[in-house]
């Protein structure tokens, strides 16, 4: 019986290609876009010269600018002010001040990301005294040498896009056969109720996790992302994370009387608090104490931190115990509460 | 005249559902508050685990030096480095340190180039990499002023580096929230001139109250402004009200422009309707429809250089933000924030984000079709 329904959900999907063609093409260009566009690598850094009183290796300098490829070198300007008049249009990074006994470096700070950056690579360019300490120290940098900033967002964004994706389809799940009238057939029908849900959940789950490989794949391939840890381990984490999404999707669909309210909530609670609070892009430890704990309570925390943990540090099954833990313990909550509210309806 | 009337009604179905109005009133209230407590991605609080293998007066210096400052925190300090090693495979720490024996007396010795000089070793967690970077610099630097301090006490020589007279203009204290405020206001719009209006065309259609507006004597673009500027105007008394509260809680208010920054806000929500609108128009089911609006505005945010710099992404990636609305919006609000910019020195910007919104009004207007075919 289950079987049977779960042949209507397929068809459901499957009849509607163009809802298929989202399925697999959104997560994909979603991996691919925030793979290349979220980077905080800064590559380009527009500067000048402003040349004061009478200086006599003021060429040196210039020249030093102007052969470095990381810098967009835009000539030595008249004075102080006029390099401001650029920056203030987005002109200029940053100006490079070169005096008798001095150099004075003007930077704008509207993005810190890129003032750090430009302030470290003009100091390192000028020859000026970044690199003193050195010999005092050996540094490495542990799991991700190479200090790429998709080690750290890829993890997140396979997290953020299955609840934002596939929690967002079941949300719409049981609204649309609510609205369409089709549930009242269903509940004519000798149909028990946990049928009905795992053939919805069955469905959606394969339809998942075969998106979900995907974008494995693709992070390994296009970004070189490596799965240094345990594949047992990350398989459970991904199939159960999976399961809890789908879960929340329901939860909403049993709730929401119309598909408007059904995306809305799932908006809310799904992906803005998923985006903001999971640590998938904003790192936790930033938050003030009092918002952190209500991380915990997003299943996307739990997910994206155990994937960098088996993906990046290549740990084992033993270190994301707790995290497995915790997501069935989320996933069979939103189970019972789902049953529990479609029976309601029912 | 009519426009009023369908923007009365409009109003009216929105407060026939409460849910959005709840949904509104969390974003503008909640969502838009929190943000920029949230947003951040610069690097705060950094742990550390102190080996200490010298147990020397430095090293002890060293380690107090660290536990002073404000970014960094000290999780572990002791001379095991088997439990430090540990602790930053847990993820309880971010960075060990460790100072190897007689590293004090090195320090000595090597002014006189008696002895070979010995390193701190430092192992950062680098899988975000700006807080790899960043928190490598502070521990460099709050180490590099502690020796210093000592040596000058014991009156040694450790060599003075180039002075750099260093200048931040527009957000001196480098604070990214500074960078971030300016543009909380456009998830709002996103959402809800997104999402729930895309929703609500395909709701229409569903329905079948579309087909009593189908027969009156309405033209195609007085019902598509009808939609667009309802939801146009619940965002722009969001801007207004959010700005107010974000002066009043985080003490960031414009320096100047408001008059940019309206039009800004003004342009891309009405760009947010027409793509919301015509989405609801073409797709077959609301699924698809609040999917693609969905897909169309992560694009924006990813792109728009709201998160991270443009200046960072690949350089064939960067053309393409020229097309994105939202990238100038960004800019508008940040240089109305930040810089005072008025409309006369963004007229560029102003010019690409009407131009861009007109095409889309068009499409919707275009996609708005009376007889099913």
């Amino acid at each position: 019986m289950t079987l049977i329904l779960l042949k209507k959900e397929f068809l459901h999907v499957l009849r509607a290609p163009a809802t298929l063609l989202f399925l697999f093409a959104v997560p994909v260009l979603f991996l691919l876009l925030y793979g290349y566009a979220i980077s905080q690598d800064v590559n380009s850094v527009k500067v000048a010269c402003v040349i004061e009183g009478n200086v006599n290796d003021a060429h040196s300098v210039t020249q030093r600018l102007e052969h470095n490829h990381i810098f967009e070198y835009k000539g030595v300007l008249g004075s102080v002010a006029e390099g401001e008049r650029m920056m203030h249009n987005n002109q200029l990074d940053g100006i490079v001040v070169i005096r008798r006994h001095d150099k004075g470096l003007c930077i704008d700070g509207s993005n810190p990301i890129v003032a750090s950056a430009t302030t470290v690579y003009l100091k390192a360019a000028l020859g000026m005294s970044v690199n003193k300490r050195d010999e005092l120290f050996n540094t490495r940098m542990l799991y991700n040498p190479q200090l790429l900033s998709a080690y750290n967002f890829i993890p997140g964004i396979i997290g953020l896009v299955i609840i934002a994706i596939f929690g967002l389809l079941t949300s719409s799940a049981i609204v649309q056969e609510k609205v369409n009238g089709t549930l009242d057939v269903i509940t004519i029908s000798p149909m028990r109720l946990w049928q009905l849900f795992l053939a919805k959940v069955l469905a959606y789950f394969l339809l998942t996790a075969a998106v979900t490989l995907v974008l494995m794949i693709l992070s390994r391939m296009l970004f070189d992302v490596p799965i240094n840890g345990s594949i047992p381990a990350l398989i459970m984490v991904l199939l159960i994370y999976i399961l809890v999404t789908l879960c929340i999707g329901f939860l909403i669909s049993a709730v929401a009387d119309n598909e408007v309210n059904a995306f809305g909530a799932h908006n809310i609670f799904a992906q803005t608090l998923s985006l903001l609070l999971s640590g998938a892009m904003f790192p936790i430890e930033n938050l003030p104490d009092m918002v952190q704990p209500v991380c915990k309570l997003i299943p996307t925390t739990w997910c994206v931190d155990a994937l960098r943990k088996l993906m990046i540090q290549g740990q084992g099954m033993a270190d994301v115990a707790d995290h497995l833990l915790v997501l069935s313990a989320m996933c069979v909550v939103l189970i019972i509460l789902s049953v529990y509210k479609l029976k309601k309806t029912i | 005249m009519t426009l009023i009337s369908l923007i009365r009604k409009e109003f009216q179905q929105l407060r026939h559902n409460p849910f959005t109005i709840y949904t509104i009133l969390f974003y503008v209230f909640v969502i838009t508050l929190v943000q920029p407590l949230l947003l951040t991605l610069d690097v705060k609080s950094v742990t550390v685990a102190v080996v200490d293998k010298d147990g020397s007066e430095l090293s002890r210096r060293v380690t107090e030096s660290i536990g002073h400052t404000e970014q960094l925190r000290v999780t572990y300090s002791g001379a095991d480095m088997h439990a430090a090693n540990v602790m930053l495979d847990e993820g309880r720490t971010h960075c060990i340190i460790e100072i190897p024996a007689g590293f004090e007396r090195n320090i000595v010795g090597r002014r006189t180039g008696l002895a070979e000089p010995q390193r701190i070793n430092i192992s950062t967690d680098a899988v975000n990499s700006m807080r790899g970077i960043q928190g490598t610099a502070f521990v460099t630097g709050c180490i590099t002023s502690a020796i210093k301090a000592y040596a000058v006490e014991k009156g040694m020589d450790m060599g003075q580096g180039d002075e750099v007279i260093e200048t931040l203009l527009y957000n001196p204290s480098q604070d990214y929230r500074n960078f971030v405020i300016p543009t909380v206001f456009f998830l709002f719009i996103t959402y809800i001139c997104g999402i729930f209006l895309t929703a609500a065309v395909c709701d229409e259609k569903m329905r079948g109250t579309i087909e009593q507006i189908n027969v009156c004597p309405i033209s195609r673009s007085t019902y598509v402004w009808s939609k667009i500027l309802t939801f146009t105007i619940i965002s722009m008394m969001a801007f207004y009200v959010d700005m107010g509260l974000i002066a009043a809680v985080y003490d960031v208010v414009p320096n100047g422009g408001i008059v940019a920054m309206s039009l800004a806000i003004f342009m891309f929500s009405v760009c947010v309707c027409a793509i919301a609108i015509t989405a609801g128009n073409l797709a077959a089911n609301t699924i698809q429809a609040v999917m693609a609006v969905f897909f169309i505005n992560y694009i924006m945010q990813v792109m728009s250089g709201f998160l991270t710099p443009i200046e960072c992404m690949p350089e064939w990636l960067q053309p393409v933000t020229m097309f994105i609305p939202l990238r100038y919006t960004v800019a508008m609000l940040r240089n109305g924030y930040l810089k005072g910019a008025n409309a006369i020195d963004m007229w560029q910007q102003l010019a690409f984000l009407v131009s861009l919104t007109s095409v889309c009004v068009l499409f919707a207007v275009r996609s708005y079709k009376r007889v099913e075919n």
